[in-house]
């Protein structure tokens, strides 16, 4: 079944995007905005049935023929540079697909919901279709080319659904900035593209793109050095540059808090579980070359760590609901990184699936909320809603307990062992991922408190008109919430005495791939060193319990500062230092400013400053060549009439001729001089056919 | 048919007398008929090709070839014939000249002598995509210069004339050296004199070389490659030699720009292909690295003077310039990736510019201007022409899926191996890209909507049969590029081959 079903994955979604985008709009004043919106679920939905169903198809077989790999047809070939259309299907992928599908569809169907009333449902749904099409591409690429096809159409999609208020500049400034920084990333990966071809083609005949066959030739490739580097080092940076824009790491985050002018489903699906995480995705695709670049490694583990503080920090100062989430989600990706970096591959991978689980249940909660208070985004003017909407508050609580790490939900189990394996590896990076972890907890709790609890301090009028969303946008907020709870159970730590089940589930993908059986003996080394020692148990206990102390302790903060004595936090706030940092981290570390100064004005002034040099200086050489030559050619004919003389001649020529056909033009005689220039053409061909 | 190519290059031509016996008002249907009965006729030399033929250094490789002396006292011969490198060319100019006509549906003024010209125009380019004799390949190269001139300076923009003229100076600059050039390539060809190409070609490919005296003092092939370089960059063109394409595309008239994009540009890549750098080899690799660098500063500098435009036109011309750098970026690099990629750009970018001017035309017809800052929010008004733009620039930014995607990325995986630095400076360009194209999309067809604009029409039937199969072209060759890709891979590799002896 997986050799016929899975290409219909992505394609069941781009079949609804084109019939969408293509008759969408008389669909829509046809059947109506319902039955369109039911038609952009179907294909989601079908392709999750399909992507279920070939999982436990998967899990069906031996260990060793869990990966496999659909050739469909020959993409590019020049020369010894040969590209097929070839899907792959492994444990990692199929994971993915899940993921994507079984949130994807959900999530469809909250927009209903959130998209009622818009007239551009069907583009809405065209669009998102079409996003989906592209991300199960990029999971489901057999090679890196059709992998950036997908991080392209995601991109693009990500573009268009950001900006799909587009009469609203701001909404449509987003979009572009979204697009524009990630191709920062795309050149990056690129790069890396290019130093593998590079390498493929000085060592082999044919050049391929493949992760299988590049896999095998990774031993290769390492004794190699570009630039003065390890070509390896190089290559593993440069596909992490791409990996920054798609997953919004430092320096190139900038995009994703604005990003989420879009529709709430969009932030939801796009913005939090599934596009940002390709980055990881990537790194965990191409392990078998990050675990031969060891400095590029470590490279990704601090900017992550660095990341995912510094945006955490960040999140604690933000007033607007969804920016506290996406704050939230590139400090989330930064531990997803972390981990990577680390060595943790297969923590990193749970950490993408819990994630996306609570993190979309979020995203739809605050989504539920905007809607009932007619599109208000400011927690200033929330509080108490609890009583309005129970399922939708309750489930959003359950979430953050999934984000703060309270033990035995999910995210208690995927950051622990993050954070256990930075602490392996660096206590550095441990310190950060730590302090990050409680003020994650701070702002989450901040987030509850000020928008479900205490007191409502928006107008009555909204209060009063706000109720509990429909039963088709509350109930995937509830299932994903209830996912967020359990899903940590995936994968309990051996010295919880679980068995690491969903780590073994992944390890074929890392072990089993043709050829880099030393990558996956490397990783397993590392789990397995973790496993063996008899003192670390004890530190995972330590470092388990410290955690969870530490996220207690400022879940409480927040209760206190915002829940029980408000009073006491404006005290403090009106202070001079707490203000001042309050506002450094309100303002984002100014780092948009610092971009639009380093950057940005300096690129104004640059193409400004060429197009005047263009137009001045270049084409001004030009038409004084031009003049120049006129008044040669001119004082050449006066002088010296019927002496024949190359290129002065022609010139003068040209000159007389193009100022008669000038004045030709200007008495309209256009016709003579057509015809003559045909009489002249028809009479060289004449002479043509004489000579013969 | 036996004289299947002459027929293809000159029954344009043959619809002329046509356009004079007909009201004038008929014009553009004859034109219309005659360019799609060309383009039918043109499918056999398609279908019939040999693709396994190499062509390009071989004479006998030479397919539909038609032979005749002309001047014989000096061995002048009506020599045509085509291989991998023409066929792709002919193709697009083919395509490009059925769709320009449906741009030129609105043609008012003096319908008879703009028809004439263009056919005319037609004949004139499709001539040098096939000669294989020097002079009749000069020939055909002025030739076309005269309904350029004309198209531009009569049916153009308020400052038509300055644009015509400057375009055919320039031109006529490069064509002056060229024929020089010729001529002394000529005298000085390897073994016996001969104006045909490919025997000049084959020659070279077996070691002979241009052997002249020096002139001021420089190497004769160097000062003939630099003349002959210069002649061709005119037309592509390169930096510092481009000011002509702004203007000339500003103030030509839509379907004219279509061409000039389209097709014209490439005449000056596919010189550089059959003759400048094949005839010359050793120079060209002296001259190797100012290649890149000129290619790469076309890519960027190109982009970021697009950055700057006010002018909707005028930044799909600059962005033309940046792109056109890449084909020079693949063509001195001349690995297999490399020059197949140039080729196949070649060809893209003649459909996805084309694409682009036809969508300016749309907005300078129903606006009358076209400052970009002088629309916003279009995008609610005309949601079909939105689409197809927002279409039209992605496969311009080289969205992957799209024809772009493929060209630009043979062309720099092929450059990597080579040039590592530049390949990475040109991929700035893909960013630089990126920016112009959605800043310009974004404030014309987004924001709130401008007032004065709120009742124009969508696109119609015509403009959409003008704009459809390009579409078309552009997605299927994003998804199956080989299915072009086989028809000069034989002959761009053995030109990769003959460049990197």
């Amino acid at each position: 079944m997986i050799e016929t079903l899975i290409p219909l994955v992505p394609i069941l979604p781009l079949l609804g995007a084109l019939v969408l985008g293509l008759f969408g709009k008389k669909i829509q004043a046809v059947l109506g905005e319902a039955w369109t919106g039911i038609l952009g679920c179907t294909t989601p939905a079908l392709a999750a049935v399909i992507a279920y169903g070939s999982f436990f198809e998967l899990i069906g077989r031996p260990e060793t023929q869990r990966v496999v790999v659909l050739k469909l047809a020959s993409w590019i070939t020049v020369a010894d540079f040969q590209v097929e259309w070839a899907f792959r299907f492994d444990p990692l992928s199929a994971l993915m697909l899940m993921i994507i599908t079984g949130i994807g569809t959900l999530i469809h169907i909250y927009s209903i919901g959130y998209m009622h009333g818009d007239a551009g449902v069907w583009r809405f749904f065209a669009y998102i279709n079409l996003f989906l099409a592209a991300m199960l591409m990029l999971v489901l690429g057999d090679n890196l080319l059709i992998m950036f096809l997908g991080w392209e159409g995601v991109g693009l999609c990500s573009y268009l659904l950001i900006g799909f208020w587009f009469t609203n500049s701001d909404y449509a400034y987003a979009g572009r900035k979204a697009f524009i920084v990630n191709r920062i990333g795309d050149l990056g990966f690129l790069t890396g593209m290019f130093i593998l071809v590079y390498l493929s083609a000085m060592n082999f005949d044919l050049v391929t793109l493949s992760f299988g066959e590049l896999g095998s030739r990774m031993e290769v490739f390492s004794q190699y050095r570009i630039w003065g580097m390890p070509a390896l080092e190089v290559a593993a940076v440069a596909f992490f540059i791409g990996a920054m824009g798609k997953s919004a790491q430092i320096p190139l985050y900038v995009w994703l808090p604005d990003a989420m002018a879009g529709p709430t489903p969009v932030s939801a699906l796009i913005h939090a579980a599934t596009m940002v995480t390709a980055g990881v995705y990537m790194i965990g695709r191409m392990y078998f070359m990050y675990s031969l670049a060891p400095h590029a490694l470590e490279f990704v583990a601090i900017i992550a760590a660095i990341t995912c503080f510094f945006s955490a920090t960040i999140g604690m100062a933000q007033y607007d609901i969804k920016k506290v989430l996406a704050y939230s989600t590139v400090s989330q990706l930064g531990y997803m990184f972390l981990a990577m970096g680390t060595g943790a591959y297969s923590a990193g991978i749970f950490h993408l699936l819990t994630h996306a689980a609570f993190k979309a249940s979020l995203f739809m909660g605050s989504g539920a909320v905007i809607i009932a208070l007619h599109h208000e985004q400011d927690m200033r003017k929330m509080g108490g809603l609890i009583k309005k909407m129970p399922l939708t508050g309750w489930s959003f609580v359950a979430a953050t307990l999934a984000i703060m790490g309270f033990p035995l939900t999910s995210g208690f189990f995927s950051k622990d062992e993050i954070l256990e394996k930075a602490f392996e590896h660096a206590p550095a990076l441990w310190v950060l991922a730590f302090a990050a972890a409680g003020i994650t907890s701070f702002y989450m709790w901040r987030l509850v408190f000020m928008t479900f609890f205490g007191t409502y301090r928006g107008d009555h009028h909204t209060w009063d008109h706000c109720h509990e969303q429909p039963k088709r946008t509350t109930f995937p907020v509830a299932i994903l919430a209830v996912a967020a709870l359990t899903l940590g159970f995936l994968n309990i730590p051996d010295f919880l005495g679980g068995h690491y089940n969903f780590s073994h589930y992944l390890s074929p993908v890392v072990v089993d791939l043709e050829g880099h059986v030393r990558a996956g003996e490397l990783l397993l080394e590392v789990e397995k060193a973790a496993e063996a020692e008899p003192e670390g148990s004890k530190v995972e206990w330590a470092l388990m319990i410290g955690s969870v102390l530490w996220t207690l302790f400022t879940a409480a903060l927040a209760y206190f500062f915002y829940l029980a004595n408000p009073a006491k936090r404006e005290a403090l706030m009106a202070k001079f230092l707490p203000q001042q940092i309050f506002k450094v981290l309100h303002n984002k570390y100014f780092v948009d400013e610092f971009y639009d100064w380093a950057l940005i004005r300096p690129l104004t002034r640059l193409f400004r400053f060429l197009a005047s040099f263009d137009r001045l200086v270049i084409d001004g050489a030009v038409n004084l060549a031009g003049y120049l030559s006129r008044g040669v050619a001119m004082l050449a004919g006066l002088l010296d009439k019927g002496v024949v003389d190359g290129t002065v001649n022609e010139l003068a020529w040209f000159s007389q001729t193009a100022g008669k056909g000038f004045s030709l033009m200007q008495s309209g005689k256009i016709q003579v001089l057509v015809a003559s220039a045909l009489l002249l053409f028809v009479g060289v061909f004449a002479l043509l056919i004489f000579y013969v | 048919m036996s004289h299947l190519l002459s027929w293809v290059v000159f029954l344009p031509l043959l619809g002329v007398p046509a356009l004079f016996a007909l009201p004038k008002n008929k014009g553009k249907w004859v034109a219309l008929g005659v360019t799609l009965a060309d383009f039918v006729i043109g499918m056999p030399v398609l279908m019939g090709f040999d693709r396994a033929m190499t062509g390009v250094s071989n004479p006998m490789d030479m397919q539909f070839t038609e032979r005749l002396a002309w001047i014989p006292s000096l061995g002048v011969e009506y020599n045509i014939g085509v291989d991998g490198l023409s066929l792709t060319m002919i193709f697009l100019t083919l395509l490009i000249g059925v769709l320009a006509v449906l741009a030129s549906w609105n043609i008012e003024v003096y319908q008879r002598g703009y028809w004439s010209m263009y056919l005319l125009l037609q004949t004139a380019m499709l001539g040098v995509f096939v000669s294989l004799d020097l002079i009749l390949f000069f020939l055909f190269w002025e030739v076309m210069l005269f309904p350029m001139y004309f198209l531009i300076g009569v049916w153009g923009g308020p400052r038509r004339v300055y644009a015509a003229i400057k375009f055919f100076l320039y031109t006529l600059l490069g064509g002056v050296g060229m024929l020089l050039s010729f001529i002394a390539m000529w005298y000085y060809a390897p073994g016996e004199r001969t104006w045909d190409m490919v025997e000049l070609l084959s020659r070279v490919a077996a070691g002979g070389r241009f052997d002249g005296p020096l002139i001021f003092g420089v190497e004769f092939s160097k000062v003939i490659f630099v003349a002959l370089f210069i002649g061709f960059a005119i037309k592509v063109p390169i930096f510092p030699f481009h000011t002509w394409l702004p203007d000339a595309h500003v103030e030509a008239p839509t379907a004219i720009s279509v061409i000039l994009a389209g097709v014209l540009l490439k005449m000056g890549t596919y010189g550089f292909l059959r003759i400048n750098f094949t005839l010359f080899p050793e120079s060209f690799h002296w001259f190797r690295e100012v290649l890149v660098a000129l290619a790469v500063i076309n890519i960027v500098y190109g982009a970021l003077c697009a950055l700057a435009q006010t002018d909707l036109k005028k930044m799909v011309a600059y962005s033309s310039i940046s792109h056109m750098g890449f084909i020079l970026l693949g063509i001195a690099a001349a690995t297999p990736q490399g020059i197949n990629g140039a080729m196949l750009q070649m060809f893209n970018h003649g459909t996805i510019t084309a694409m682009l001017f036809l969508l300016v035309g749309v907005v300078y017809d129903r606006a009358h201007h076209r400052n970009i800052d002088g629309f916003g929010g279009l995008a609610s008004v005309t949601p079909v022409y939105a689409a197809i733009t927002s279409f039209a620039f992605m496969a311009a930014v080289g969205l992957p899926g799209l024809s772009g995607f493929i060209s630009e990325l043979l062309i720099l995986t092929g450059s990597f191996k080579v040039y590592q630095v530049p390949t990475i400076l040109a991929g700035l360009g893909i960013i630089l890209g990126a920016g112009y194209m959605l800043w310009a999309y974004q404030r014309v067809f987004f924001g709130p909507l401008n007032e004065k604009y709120k009742d124009m029409v969508d696109l119609n039937r015509v403009e959409v049969f003008s704009l459809v199969p390009l579409l078309v072209i552009v997605v299927y060759l994003g998804i199956f590029p080989n299915n072009l890709i086989v028809f000069f891979e034989t002959s761009m590799n053995h030109i990769s081959e003959l460049l990197l002896r």
